[in-house]
């Protein structure tokens, strides 16, 4: 439609007439207007139709959710904050890095050879009566935690007994089934902290317990050795389900690591990590 | 003509609603001689009949009257009674009617004495004409049009009286213009 048009239109809808009603039309009006002409508060309905409409109180019902929402996910994130770090935390952080201290300094002479000589100085280590495995039943197995470079294991190997090959043999004892367990770093790796695993048939052997208790995979246990070799504390982390925290302090109450090096260690069954605690 | 002319401004409106529903009389009169004009012109261009359209003012008014408790607020007391006389005009449309009006040659002698004859009937035919037009529009674009055109109220009074937006009264104005413009396009 074109502005003339429009005109048009508006023209014709006005009239230029000024029409006038019938006079007696007020007339009649007034008659007709009652006595209590009375009209409902408006500035009162105004505020009742407003705090009665559905989408205000929806809105005030969705801030107020809103808001409890927020309430609660800033209590969950200051909770979560606030708590101390566990101690699988600060055991994951620090065998990161230790790897990453590790490979840095593997990429240097100086370190390619510091790395090398802690295996190379385990041997003799572990070849004292006080590593034998009978004057200490739970003789930690020191080892690379490098994949490629066994020879701290396989020298402690050779350290045991010809009975205990045997019994190895027959139960299987596997890299891939291995338990961890945990002994102090020696002297020579103290700059540098190795990871430090034992196989579960060992555990199991040294705990003189059937196989079938073996410890489950999803099993952490941290234990505290003192300065006799003697475990003195267990801390047990384990599904329900699996074994109780007496059987895990049972077995690990009968062990004796290598005396004049207490400290703190993380059991990690089948992870073959072994880390010991900060401190 | 500006219809809203003889329409009370807004406050003036509200400060007598505010009286009349402190229960003062005087107000509620002062309200029908303020409106009653605008609501009979709106009804004079529905019907073309003026004493049809005293008759429907006094319904109106009465209907009013007697559900003033139901009055809301929400809009002005004259967009109300709009409301109420433009339904009051539908359900005449629906009623046989009593009383036949004045041929139309005696009704423009009687309204018009002054104007020309030729004037007179071209005015009266392009009037007929358009209330027709009107007439056959979709009842939502009928309201918004007599109700911004013949019963003078702002397009937010509207928008509160229709249920809907000011946009929403804006396009629903320009769709009846352009049906009008199509069938009135003869008309001068």
């Amino acid at each position: 439609m074109n502005p003339t048009e429009r005109e048009k239109i508006e023209r014709l809808m006005r009239s230029d007439r000024q029409e006038r009603p019938p006079d007696d039309l007020l007339v009649r009006l007034r008659e007709d207007l009652p006595d209590q002409a009375k009209i409902p508060d408006p500035d009162k309905r105004e505020r009742e139709s407003y705090f009665g409409r559905p989408s205000v109180w929806l809105t005030a019902a969705s801030l107020a959710m809103l808001f409890t929402f927020t309430f609660m996910l800033s209590r969950i994130t200051f909770l979560d904050q606030s708590t101390e770090p566990d101690i699988v935390t600060i055991l994951e952080q620090q065998r990161r890095a230790t790897k990453i201290s590790q490979s840095a300094a593997d990429e240097t002479p100086v370190g390619a050879a510091a790395r090398r000589r802690p295996a190379d100085e385990l041997e003799p280590q572990a070849s004292t009566p006080e590593a034998t495995l009978e004057s200490a039943p739970a003789t930690a197995v020191v080892a690379d935690p490098q994949p490629q470079s066994p020879p701290a294991r396989v020298s402690v190997v050779e350290e045991k007994t010809r009975e205990e090959r045997s019994e190895s043999a027959a139960i299987g004892e596997s890299r891939e089934s291995s338990a961890v367990a945990a002994a102090p770093p020696p002297p020579a790796a103290a700059g540098a902290p190795l990871a430090r695993s034992v196989s579960r048939p060992a555990v199991v052997r040294k705990a003189r317990l059937a196989e079938e208790i073996s410890l489950p995979a999803e099993l952490r246990v941290v234990f505290t050795v003192d300065a006799s070799g003697r475990v003195v504390e267990v801390s047990v982390q384990s599904q329900p389900g699996l074994p109780r925290r007496e059987e895990v302090e049972s077995i690990l109450g009968q062990w004796t690591f290598e005396p004049g090096r207490p400290g703190s260690f993380e059991l990690l069954v089948q992870s073959s990590d072994l880390q010991p605690l900060p401190g | 003509m500006d219809q809203s002319a003889s329409a009370p401004p807004d406050a003036a409106e509200k400060e007598l609603m505010r009286r009349m529903a402190a229960g003062d009389r005087d107000a509620a009169e002062r309200m029908l001689e303020s409106t009653y004009e605008q609501i009979w012109r709106a009804l004079y261009r529905m019907t073309g009949d003026r004493d049809q359209a005293a008759d429907l003012t006094q319904d109106a008014y009465r209907k009013a009257w007697q559900s003033i408790a139901s009055f809301d607020g929400r809009s002005l007391f004259s967009t109300w009674l709009y409301r109420i006389a433009y339904t009051t005009f539908l359900n005449s449309l629906r009623r046989p009617r009593l009383v036949e009006p004045l041929s139309e040659e005696t009704e423009r002698t009687a309204t018009s004495p002054d104007m020309a004859a030729d004037q007179t009937v071209l005015e009266h035919e392009r009037e007929r004409r358009t209330r027709a037009a009107v007439m056959e529009l979709p009842d939502e674009l009928r309201f918004v049009i007599t109700a911004h055109y013949w019963g003078g109220l702002p397009i937010s009074e509207i928008a509160r009286a229709a249920g809907i937006t000011a946009m929403g009264v804006r396009k629903r104005l320009r769709r009846a213009q352009n049906t009008l413009a199509t069938v009135l396009g003869d008309l001068r």
